[in-house]
């Protein structure tokens, strides 16, 4: 079984995906254009990819596919990202509080297991939400703040703001 | 069964590791290349990451790993950096030695803080769920510079990581 304290991982991915995508939303259409050089796109097939990727570690989990495929080749709103988002975060929770972390999954011919795919997810998203950040500061935009301290704060749950 | 959360800070160590080989084969002039959007340097940006690490685990252990203990500042070269990250990796294990995490544990104070600082009391969860977050935030940081600039970037996913471990392969059938 997972930690607990797994869960605030989790939990934080799922929070700063959330945190993340409503900041942009908010942006002038326009700004979701913005790249920056070495990260992985646009502003907005950053956050694409981010979603998408999640989808897909989450069909790798459960054999589902929560929401709609994200495509490269479709431009989604940012409402639609959002809601799949909370279904892919609150789905990756549930996946380690009850999965077995050693479970091997096998998708195609690569084998893994539970646990090195969860990982992946804390990864990627971490990764790729660094990216978006990136392209917003390198452009002069303001950054959320998404930091785990934060989502202690934010949750009520931690007063610390960083060391 | 190895802890989940104590293979998620392995693997940030291991990517550490891998990094710190990566800007060994860097000249000078490249160690001190950055990019707008991003924390700094790459040796600052390595430095900072391992720097933090080492205040979130003698955070979480109640316990100063050396003395004097390391401060970002401190850590202008390569060298300077690679003797800290076997002490994080020593850390971690120490942190995991009896058992899993009590995520709820209150630490009422960290062995780091300096004389007038504030003191702030965390259940235990936040700092290890920010050693995660924080070095896989700043490593993107480096990447994204390296690539900036031209420069080979490496491949610090999990994937890697689980396959060097034998955890994550192709799939033999047996006929």
């Amino acid at each position: 079984m997972a930690t607990p304290a797994l869960d605030h991982v989790l939990r934080h991915n799922a929070w700063a995906n959330k945190t993340l995508l409503e900041f942009c939303a908010a942006l002038e259409p326009a700004a979701l254009d913005l790249s920056a050089a070495g990260t992985y796109g646009t502003l907005y097939g950053t956050l694409q990819h981010i979603v998408g990727g999640e989808q897909f570690y989450l069909r790798l989990l459960t054999d589902e596919m929560l929401g709609r495929p994200v495509r490269k080749t479709e431009r989604r709103t940012l409402e639609d990202l959002i809601a799949i988002a909370a279904l892919t975060g609150a789905r990756a929770i549930d996946v380690a509080a009850k999965d077995d972390v050693a479970r091997v999954i096998a998708p195609g011919e690569d084998q893994t297991t539970v646990g090195i795919v969860l990982a992946q997810v804390v990864h990627h998203g971490n990764e790729h939400r660094a990216h978006a950040t990136t392209i917003l500061g390198s452009n002069g935009r303001a950054t959320p703040k998404i930091g785990v301290w934060t989502y202690g704060i934010a949750n009520g749950i931690s007063r610390n703001d960083g060391d | 069964m190895t802890d989940f959360l104590l293979r998620q800070m392995r693997h940030g160590t291991w990517a550490n590791e891998q990094l710190l080989e990566r800007c060994r084969a860097l000249t000078a002039e490249q160690l001190e290349l950055t990019v707008p959007g991003t924390y700094g340097t790459i040796r600052k940006t390595l430095a900072h990451i391992v720097a933090s690490e080492e205040g979130y685990v003698v955070r979480l252990l109640g316990l100063l790993l050396h003395e004097p203990p390391v401060r970002e500042q401190d850590l202008a070269t390569l060298d300077g950096i690679a003797v800290h990250i076997p002490h994080v990796a020593s850390a971690v294990e120490r942190l995991f030695a009896k058992g899993s995490l009590d995520p709820d544990r209150v630490i009422a104070d960290t062995p780091l803080r300096r004389a007038g600082a504030p003191r702030f009391e965390m259940a235990a969860w936040a700092p290890a769920a920010q050693f995660v977050y924080h070095g896989i935030d700043h490593r993107s940081q480096i990447d994204t510079i390296l690539s900036t600039h031209g420069l080979e970037t490496l491949d610090l996913q999990v994937w890697p990581y689980a396959m060097e471990l034998g955890a994550s392969r192709e799939a033999k059938e047996v006929r």
